[in-house]
């Protein structure tokens, strides 16, 4: 089964992405914090992860950015969850290495979309 | 009564007090604990429940079965529909509206909106903007003149989220009231009414009250109303108001259109206040008008900062005739004058001053440019 | 008879003490109660106080971040990536490396990847020591600006971070400070809802010795476990969170303290940025923000705001806290004595007529009294003055007022932020509360009186010196133990100024 990371400090936003890709039927694994996500990121990869850009401590742009330091992470597809669609914030997100960015308030079914698109593009 | 005999009484008092003191501490944390607790475990079956119609499951049996909570239930969880409400978008909102609709929702909002507790009217325009309500339009513009400020921004708020460009009259006409609402708070309200509100922003231009014309012209180059260029070109010309003039330089640069470039070197004239010039220079980059560039290169030397600084942020913008006006200026800090009589004078301050400037945008670009290399 | 005459005036004096005891007291309780109704006012209002517009906006004015440093070695790299992972539509974060000469700078350097760049920075407020060079980080885009300058003390930072800063809001924070994700979004708040009158407004500091911080934020509050700091949690409690609550209610708030505070950047300059040779800069800048209004009658709103956003770490030792209180009370007395004319001038509205007659009475003047009523009430019992069963029962009315007042502005704080969850720690609280009334109120004042003496003498500035151990990183490792963190011994920021 296909494994995603989801971080977010926020606890609804958290438990709605986890149910709706759960739902999708993905394998989720959800934290609140960038350092658990980098964490279990590492140590265990999974297929995708969601990151929240605001979280405190580790932003997701942090996490993403050593991700793609990594060996083991290095290719991990990444979306970003941004609540702001400035262009500055998008732009940083994938200078850190997104692949794709999702701006909150967000479709839970676009969100499902474009976690699907990514994968696929992967796996071209 | 002996002053020892009243103080005896003082400390009877006191030590009833604290007695009393202790029993509110540890009774109201008793009480809070329990509360938390219940609405914990009422809200458990719940929250699924919820999370599967803010996942956008069109699932009418379970849309009925939130409805259906007994209100008990329904109060333990509705901070998390509210909160959820804020958060998603297309058929996940509409499930989650129609939800608070059915549950009475909006008519119980409309109902509190009259209430002599402010915070109870702000709650109600809060969930009138959060469900959309465009029949909410008029008895939220009523609460724009609200005694209450925080109620009165509530308002404006809601307004924006109802997004119907009926309240950008409305809307617009708090700016110079005695009961003011916050201009940003306006304008973000205003950006959000759609393209419908252009016409009312662009006839506000003409608003014989200043902070009108100031916010209108702000908010028309922040939805981009490419049309209303002419009508904010004249504004940044004629305004009698600074303020108004500063959002016209501001919006021009918004709105990019070339034709504004003749009012923007104007404003840039040594006799306007610092601020406009400042804000003109700074739009000028936006237009990436190259035809700016000279002039934008003699204000690196201008005594005020802020212009003197956005001239040489906006010359970057401008493609490679700014680079090269920014490296001409930089390097002519390193020339001795040629006429000059003495042979160690170094370049005047003026020229060192602007290519200080020069330097400072040009390791600016350079950075960015190398951000930009080292993204895989 | 001599004798009678002493006793006379002993017997005067013992009892305008312990007056002026009730009156203090009472004045507190005036305060905290005003606290309370504002607490009221703004948690009812928490539901639609639009935190996430203001975030979305692109209106929403920028903020500057001050934090300037002197020797932050151990705790700088935590701090600011704390503080850039703040929740705010757009700010920047400015650290001002006071010639730090241990590695601050160097450990910056590393983490961020810094690189030198050329800038030109306006002389809008005055500064003593030059900037030596100004870093950004080379690979992201971070907005952080780390400035290298001179030694010149914690003004001369602040000076040279206002000229630094791009944006329309500055706010000064200590290197030290953990602040919360939502720090920004809070304080700010009173600019966003009056952004034409609010000029200045600051956030309250509580105790983060106890606590348990992960990646620099606060995850776990709790009561420290020594007694000292533990006091220092009640006592913070009821003079700056419900004191200044209940001043900024009034409309006389006089202090803002430099460890949180927004200010509008445009005003520091017209001021003329923070006054340079004074002790207590961040209380003497808001002082002469009112003045300054105060003379060109303009409508304005210096504001306090109660959420507890700005974390930081409390004295554990004698040493150090009478240091900081010799300190605090040196600039009190400093401040009030730079500003005497505005004293009881009706020109300076309640500020002159209410807030700083007040400060000199029960503020400045309160630890001489307290000393001598330590002195004098045995005194007077000594020899016979004051009849002994009515001073002990007048002595246990003026203390246990004192008490009582420490349990309401508990009571208060049960009611509204209730932050420390744990039972025990309403224990520790009330025990805290105790001891604040035998021991440490006696020593306080006679480091206070100390202070005043040395700002009345104007001799050589009296300096706080801080142990820090830097934050921890690891899970739930409680605050104030943690011995096995290399202790850096530092002079904080505030060391060098002036000397």
């Amino acid at each position: 089964m296909t494994a995603i990371l989801v971080a977010d400090d926020d606890m609804d936003i958290r438990d709605l992405v986890a149910f709706k890709l759960e739902q999708a039927g993905y394998d989720v694994v959800a934290v609140d914090n960038g350092l658990a996500a980098l964490t279990a990121a590492t140590q265990n990869p999974p297929d995708l992860v969601v990151l929240d850009v605001m979280m405190p401590g580790m932003s997701g742009i942090d996490v993403c950015r050593q991700l793609r330091q990594e060996q083991a992470t290095k290719g991990l597809p990444i979306i970003l969850l941004t609540a702001r669609a400035q262009e500055g914030d998008v732009e940083v997100g994938f200078g850190a290495g997104a692949d794709d960015y999702i701006v909150k308030p967000f479709s839970p079914r676009e969100l499902v979309s474009r976690v699907e698109a990514v994968l696929a593009r992967m796996r071209t | 009564m002996t002053l020892a005999g009243a103080a005896l009484v003082a400390l009877l008092v006191m030590l009833f007090a604290a007695l009393v003191l202790g029993g509110l501490i540890i009774g109201g944390r008793a009480v809070r604990r329990a509360r938390e607790a219940k609405r914990a475990k009422l809200a458990k079956p719940a929250r699924q429940l919820l999370l599967a119609i803010a996942a956008g499951d069109d699932d009418d049996a379970q849309v009925e079965q939130l409805v259906r909570l007994p209100e008990e239930v329904w109060l333990a969880v509705e901070p998390n529909a509210v909160a959820l409400l804020g958060k998603v978008r297309g058929e996940a909102h509409a499930l989650l509206v129609d939800v608070f609709e059915r549950r009475g929702a909006a008519w119980r909002a409309r109902s509190q909106l009259k209430r002599r507790d402010p915070v109870a009217r702000a709650m109600a325009a809060e969930v009138l903007g959060n469900l959309g309500r465009k029949d909410a339009l008029l008895p939220l513009c009523d609460l724009l003149s609200d005694p209450d400020a925080d109620v009165r921004v509530v308002a404006a708020r809601s307004l924006g989220r109802i997004g119907d460009a009926g309240a950008t009259q409305p809307l617009l006409a708090t700016l110079p009231s005695r009961r003011p609402v916050p201009a940003h708070v306006v304008a973000t309200a205003l950006t959000r009414l759609g393209t419908e509100a252009q016409g009312a922003l662009t006839a506000s231009l003409d608003d014989p009250r200043a902070p009108v014309r100031a916010t209108a012209a702000e908010v028309l180059g922040l939805i981009g109303a490419v049309g209303a260029t002419v009508r904010v070109e004249s504004a940044l010309r004629a305004d009698p108001s600074l303020e108004v003039r500063i959002s016209a330089a501001r919006s021009l640069g918004r709105l990019g259109t070339r034709t504004a470039m003749a009012p923007l070197l104007d404003a840039l004239d040594e006799d306007k206040p610092a601020v406009l010039r400042a804000e003109a220079a700074k739009a000028l980059g936006e237009l990436g008008a190259v035809s700016a560039a000279p002039v934008l290169t003699e204000l690196l030397a201008d005594p005020d900062y802020a212009v003197a600084h956005n001239a040489a942020r906006s010359l970057l913008r401008l493609g490679n005739a700014g680079r090269a006006a920014l490296v001409a200026a930089e390097h002519r800090a390193h020339v001795r004058p040629r006429h000059s009589a003495e042979p160690d004078e170094g370049p005047d301050p003026e020229v060192l001053l602007g290519a200080a400037h020069a330097r400072e945008a040009l390791a600016a670009a350079e950075l960015d440019d190398h951000r930009k290399q080292t993204v895989p | 008879m001599t004798a009678d005459w002493v006793r006379d005036l002993l017997h005067v004096t013992d009892i305008f003490i312990l007056t002026y005891f009730l009156a203090i007291n009472s004045s507190y309780l005036v305060l905290i109660v005003l606290a309370g109704a504002e607490f009221v006012h703004h948690l009812r209002r928490i539901p639609f106080a639009g935190h996430e517009e203001t975030y979305r906006s692109p209106l929403t004015e920028p903020i500057s971040v001050l934090v300037p440093a002197h020797n932050e070695s151990a705790g700088i790299v935590q701090s600011v990536q704390a503080m850039l992972a703040l929740r705010y539509p757009v700010f920047e974060i400015i650290v001002i490396d006071d010639g730090s000469s241990d590695d601050t700078f160097q450990r910056l350097e590393e983490e961020f990847g810094l690189v030198e760049v050329p800038r030109v920075v306006p002389d809008a407020t005055p500064t003593r020591g030059g900037i030596i060079s100004i870093h950004v980080p080379k690979d992201r885009p971070d907005p952080l600006v780390v400035v290298r300058k001179e030694n010149g003390g914690k003004t001369d930072a602040l000076n040279t971070g206002i000229n630094v800063a791009q944006y329309p809001l500055v706010c000064m924070v200590d290197a030290d400070s953990i602040l919360d994700p939502q720090a920004l979004l809070s304080v700010a708040k009173p600019f966003s809802d009056d952004p034409v009158r609010t000029v200045a407004s600051g956030g309250v500091i509580r105790v983060a010795n106890g606590c348990s911080v992960v990646a620099g934020r606060i995850v776990d509050v709790r009561m420290p476990r020594q007694w000292l700091p533990r006091v220092q949690v009640v006592e913070y409690l009821r003079a700056f969170l419900l004191g200044r609550t209940g001043w900024s209610r009034l409309g006389g708030l006089l202090i803002i303290s430099g460890a949180f505070g927004i200010f509008r950047k445009e005003l520091l300059i017209e001021v003329g940025g923070l006054a340079h040779d004074c002790i207590g800069e961040d209380a003497e800048l808001v002082v002469r923000l009112h003045k300054h209004l105060r003379r060109q009658k303009r409508d304005y709103r210096i504001v306090f705001v109660a959420e507890p956003v700005s974390w930081s770490e409390a004295p554990s030792t004698l040493k150090v806290l009478g240091k900081q209180r010799r300190r605090w009370h040196r600039g009190i007395a400093e401040i009030l004595g730079k500003h005497r004319p505005m004293i009881l001038n009706p020109r300076y509205g309640r500020i002159g007529m209410v807030a700083m007659p007040y400060y000199v009475l029960f503020e400045l003047l309160a630890p001489v009294i307290e000393l001598a009523g330590v002195i004098l009430v045995p005194l007077g019992l000594y020899v016979g003055a004051v009849d002994a069963r009515f001073a002990v029962v007048f002595v246990s009315v003026a203390y246990g007022y004192a008490l009582l007042l420490n349990l309401i502005a508990l009571t208060v704080e049960e009611y509204s932020f209730h932050r420390y969850h744990r039972w025990t720690d309403l224990v520790a609280s009330v025990l805290a509360s105790i001891v604040e009334n035998v021991g440490y109120r006696q020593l306080t004042a006679l480091w206070r009186t100390m202070g005043m003496w040395s700002a009345i003498r104007g001799g050589k500035h009296v300096w706080g010196e801080m142990t820090r151990t830097g934050f921890q990183t690891v899970q739930t490792q409680p605050f104030d133990k943690a011995p096995e963190a290399p202790a850096t011994t530092r002079e904080d920021a505030r060391a060098e100024a002036g000397s």
